[in-house]
């Protein structure tokens, strides 16, 4: 086992995605297969007045127009994060139960064909009419009326974070720095969209899933669908990226099912790309402030940090911004608070280092601001703020890298060389320099088990 | 200008008609409609699921295959508009069992993650060789442009140009 | 995409015929546009009529050292022709810096200059668009508009003209060659382009059933030393959110003549020809070429978002002209 360890490993699933054989979950092929397009609202708010079906039910080589006037009455199931191994719909909201309209690109109907061309081409025929309401879609729409939530991160995570006095800290401080930051969502986009087919027999259900966890969607569609989950089965081989946006299960999900069951013959969806927006959450739309307070020798007195970030109508989520910022330095104070607007979008799901991508990026930039206030080098800085047990708590750290990367990538890269003034160097049309910035990303621990048959023979795959 | 001495040319469509196309060396005979794309044939069609879909309005550079030997893209080509002309996808990359020494290369270089974008951007590097845009990172960057990796394998993706421009001798 | 049939042309006489018959015919070149524009159902052809086959391809030399191109020669096709690299690089340069090598190898000369705007008002069909549904209004003008127009823009559409190439077409006072049912003419590039005004849905002054035969670049040795500059927000694969084609003659320190076009600030390429006009006589020094950018963006009509643009345009100008000076571009 040990000659594995530190060996360059080609990935065993490597030959197949280099010749496309690797098949992905809209892939498989299936006897009988029908596809489906999914429509969604135009408007972010508002209700639906009317949805003329007839055009679409004429197209050819349509099998089935879906409103809510065909749904069952799916169950209510509340968001919780999926790494906690239950049930994980993405919003606590389901589609296509009444006539309100919460987000633009909400599902109102879906539109089930022979083909994919015939479904895509039906669903451009379904005449939906709407009553808009004024909506609130950004931070500077809804920022009068923000709150303050009491958890964040689907309940996972208290919105506050404070130790110590910031207020003291900051008034005491010889040195300040007051950062804003404003982030644009982001979405994930994974290369390989969103894609479910759906197979039913008699009452057990079979999904091939693009999916970051078989378990929540298995789990989840249940659950949704008031089955047990005995008689759901998921099989997902291969996932063309994800990045979070596939962590949870979003609406897509279940709606493919229930169109199988509607036309009893398997259905594949796969969202178009424009619809990738709309369908699988994104990382919030957020403004940040963050203040540091510091002694003349650069010794953090305080951090105060504030974000305020769009949530939808149903959900308070928020990534977490406030962990690694009030770990990562030994600040006697930190402070963070968070706000939320409720707006007329998804749920906000997941998002490649969710909270502390975003939060570490504003410490640190202000940790070099500090840097320049004060003369100081931006590494030294950081050193003389280590923390040399965690901050809060006083609990010692399993391990503590942070000096020994701050070491050595400044020797790495010639720090020592550098000229520390800002804008000082040019190459042609280039403004050129060198910086730095710490960052770090929690760990969790959860129980899990495992098992496995034992081997009669060697493994198949010998290292390199 | 007299149209009566013209023999215009047959319409077909709108239903589905008989689409032959040669792919990977086999000739292939479909039932489809002309608004059917290059893409949806293989996928849908022929069971050729090796080229993919990431936005069907060419800017992922997913679906690239060759038509005639130039690697375009199979979103935006009709399949009807391939007919008597070659078509290679990634599945006729390889021959006997062997992987092209780009496949080969993509494997040994970690040239992916997911693998989504991985046929297209083979696609199209070995085409890049062809067409000797590959000189240094800056060109091979800039002429596989056309090939976005949301898992960000660029760098690797380049080294393994870079392998198999310097096992053949170098930019042609 | 809606239900549509499939013709195959091997001559033009056929293609022209077969699209004037039918009020829902469209010529199918490379399909960049009309394909990714018919699935999102922004464009509705009841009819396509391939002419890829037309025996229209080719980069011809014509004798006083102008070039004639075919108009189903491919964009990579062009830009690789070595009449086009030594006597115009400013065309070869506007081709590789377009759209990916992908698109490049299927897209045709005529196509591209009549691809459609970039505008997301236009290729949404949900969304009020003038260009496209004439009357329903524009969404841009209040909307997003960051990459719209602050040149030749009206109350009624602020489109950018995406295309790159055309733009050195339009410095080099190329000529469009053209064969319809009613015979063949001939329009100078800069009258091919027709600005929004009150009509935003006529870009052309085509009749359905005309065909792009041939563009036809004039010789111009000055075209030797020019250049095509495109700055926008990624480095490569996106459109420009201001680019400028180039070429200068300057004989004892004077310039003598001068050719300029912006691309990505005009509802149609630009020709820059205050800025040409402002040079002419004067030393070509910086404070010439900044003075004469000056004079050429006096008449932007920028809006909130786009307003960056007037300041970046007179320095793109700037940079290609001093690049030109500097004999190598950065």
């Amino acid at each position: 086992m040990s000659g594995y360890i530190g060996q360059d490993v080609p990935r065993i699933e490597g030959p197949e995605k280099v010749t496309g054989s690797a098949r992905y979950s809209g892939e498989i092929a299936l006897p009988n297969l029908t596809y489906a397009e999914i429509v969604g609202a135009v408007i972010a708010s508002g209700r639906i007045t009317s949805i003329d079906t007839t055009a679409a039910e004429r197209a050819g080589g349509v099998l089935a127009v879906l409103t809510r006037h065909d749904m069952p009455a799916v169950n209510h199931v509340p968001l919780v994060p999926s790494l906690l191994g239950g049930p994980a719909p993405g919003e606590t909201f389901f589609p296509m139960q009444d006539d309100a309209i919460h987000y633009a690109g909400q599902p109102v109907a879906i539109v089930v064909a022979d083909s994919l061309e015939q479904a895509q081409r039906a669903a451009t025929l379904v005449a939906v009419n709407y009553a808009e309401t004024p909506s609130v879609t950004t931070i500077t729409q809804g920022r009068d009326h923000a709150y303050e939530p009491e958890r964040i991160f689907g309940g996972l995570m208290p919105a506050r974070t404070a130790r110590g006095d910031a207020a003291a800290g900051l008034a005491t401080a010889d040195a300040h720095v007051d950062a804003e930051f404003r982030f644009a969502a982001n979405h994930h986009n994974a290369l390989e969209p969103l894609t479910t087919t759906a197979v039913w027999d008699s009452d057990e259900l079979t999904l091939y899933d693009s999916c970051q966890g078989i378990k929540a969607v298995q789990l989840t569609v249940a659950a949704l669908l008031g089955m047990s989950p005995s008689k759901v089965r998921v099989l997902t081989s291969f996932v063309g990226g994800a990045f979070g946006s596939k962590a949870m299960v979003w609406p897509h999900v279940t709606l493919t099912a229930i169109a199988a069951r509607h036309v009893r013959r398997p259905v594949r969806f796969t969202a178009p790309r424009g619809q990738m927006f709309t369908s699988c959450g994104h990382r919030e739309e957020q403004e940040l402030r963050i203040e540091l307070g510091a002694r003349r020798d650069g010794k953090l007195t305080a951090i105060r940090h504030r974000k305020i970030s769009v949530t939808s109508p149903f959900d308070d989520w928020a990534e977490p911004a406030f962990g690694v910022a009030s770990q990562l330095y030994a600040s006697p104070a930190y402070e963070g608070i968070l706000h939320l607007v409720r707006g007329n979008t998804m749920t906000p799901t997941f998002t490649r280092g969710p909270g502390e991508a975003v939060g570490v990026f504003t410490l640190e930039c202000a940790m070099d601001e500090l840097a320049g206030e004060l003369g100081i080098d931006p590494v030294e800085l950081r050193l003389r703020n280590l923390a040399e047990t965690e901050p809060g708590t006083g609990n010692p750290w399993s391990s503590y890298g942070m000096r020994e990367c701050l070491r050595r990538g400044a020797e790495l890269i010639g720090w020592a060389g550098r000229n520390p003034r800002p804008r000082s160097e040019r190459d042609g049309n280039w403004l050129i320099g060198a910086g730095m910035a710490a960052a770090a990303y929690p760990v969790a621990f959860f129980m899990t088990t495992q098992r496995a048959p034992p081997r009669s023979s060697a493994p198949a795959c010998p290292p390199r | 200008m007299s149209t009566d001495v013209i023999s215009l040319p047959a319409t077909r469509g709108p239903e589905a008609g008989t689409v032959m196309l040669s792919v990977n060396g086999q000739q292939r005979e479909l039932r489809l409609e002309p608004r059917v794309s290059l893409l949806d044939a293989l996928r849908e069609h022929l069971g050729l699921t090796g080229s993919k879909k990431g936005c069907d309005q060419g800017t992922c550079g997913a679906c690239t295959v060759w038509v005639d030997g130039r690697r375009m893209l199979a979103c935006l080509t009709l399949a009807v508009t391939c007919e008597g002309r070659e078509v290679t996808t990634i599945e006729g990359l390889s021959s006997d069992g062997e992987l092209h020494p780009m496949q080969a290369a993509f494997v040994d270089r970690d040239a992916f993650q997911c693998g989504y974008c991985t046929p297209g951007q083979i696609m199209s590097a070995v085409a890049l060789l062809e067409e000797g845009r590959a000189a240094d990172d800056a060109e091979i960057a800039e002429w596989m442009s056309g090939n976005i990796c949301r898992c960000a394998a660029y760098p690797n993706i380049r080294a393994a140009i870079r392998d198999v421009r310097d096992a053949a001798g170098g930019e042609r | 995409m809606r239900p549509l049939s499939y013709a195959r042309a091997d001559d033009a006489s056929a293609a022209i015929a077969l699209v004037a018959a039918h009020p829902e015919g469209a010529f199918l070149a490379g399909g960049t546009t009309e394909i990714d524009l018919t699935r999102q159902d922004v464009l509705r052809p009841e009819l396509l009529v391939d002419i890829n086959h037309l025996p229209l391809d080719g980069v011809e030399d014509l004798p006083d050292g102008g070039l004639r191109i075919g108009a189903l020669a491919r964009m990579s096709d062009v830009a690789r022709a070595p009449a086009v690299t030594e006597r115009f690089p400013m065309i070869s340069q506007a081709l590789v810096l377009g759209a990916s090598a992908q698109l490049r190898n299927m897209a045709s000369m005529g196509g591209n200059l009549c691809q459609r705007v970039r505008c997301g008002y236009f290729r949404d069909v949900t969304s009020p668009c003038n260009k496209r549904d004439p009357g329903s209004g524009c969404g841009a003008l209040d909307g997003f508009h960051r990459g719209h127009a602050i040149l030749g823009v009206s109350d009624q559409c602020i489109a950018t003209h995406p295309s790159d190439v055309a733009v050195a077409l339009v410095a080099l006072d190329a000529v469009v060659h053209i064969r319809g049912p009613g015979g063949q003419r001939a329009i100078g590039i800069d009258d091919f382009f027709l600005l929004p005004g009150d009509t935003p849905d006529r870009e052309h002054p085509l009749d359905h059933g005309e065909l792009i035969t041939a563009i036809e670049v004039p010789a111009l040795p000055t075209a030797r030393r020019s250049v095509y500059l495109k700055f926008r927000d990624r480095q490569s694969y996106e459109f420009a959110l201001a680019s400028v084609a180039a070429a200068i003659r300057v004989e004892d320190g004077t310039v003598t003549g001068a050719r300029l076009a912006l691309g990505g600030v005009g509802t149609k390429p630009w020709r820059a020809r205050r800025a040409e006009a402002a040079l002419f006589g004067q030393p070509a020094s910086e404070d010439s070429f900044a003075e004469a950018a000056r004079e050429e963006l006096t008449q932007a009509t920028p809006r909130q978002q786009n307003a960056f643009k007037v300041e970046l345009a007179r320095r793109v100008i700037v940079r290609a002209l001093n690049t030109l000076m500097d004999g190598e571009a950065r």
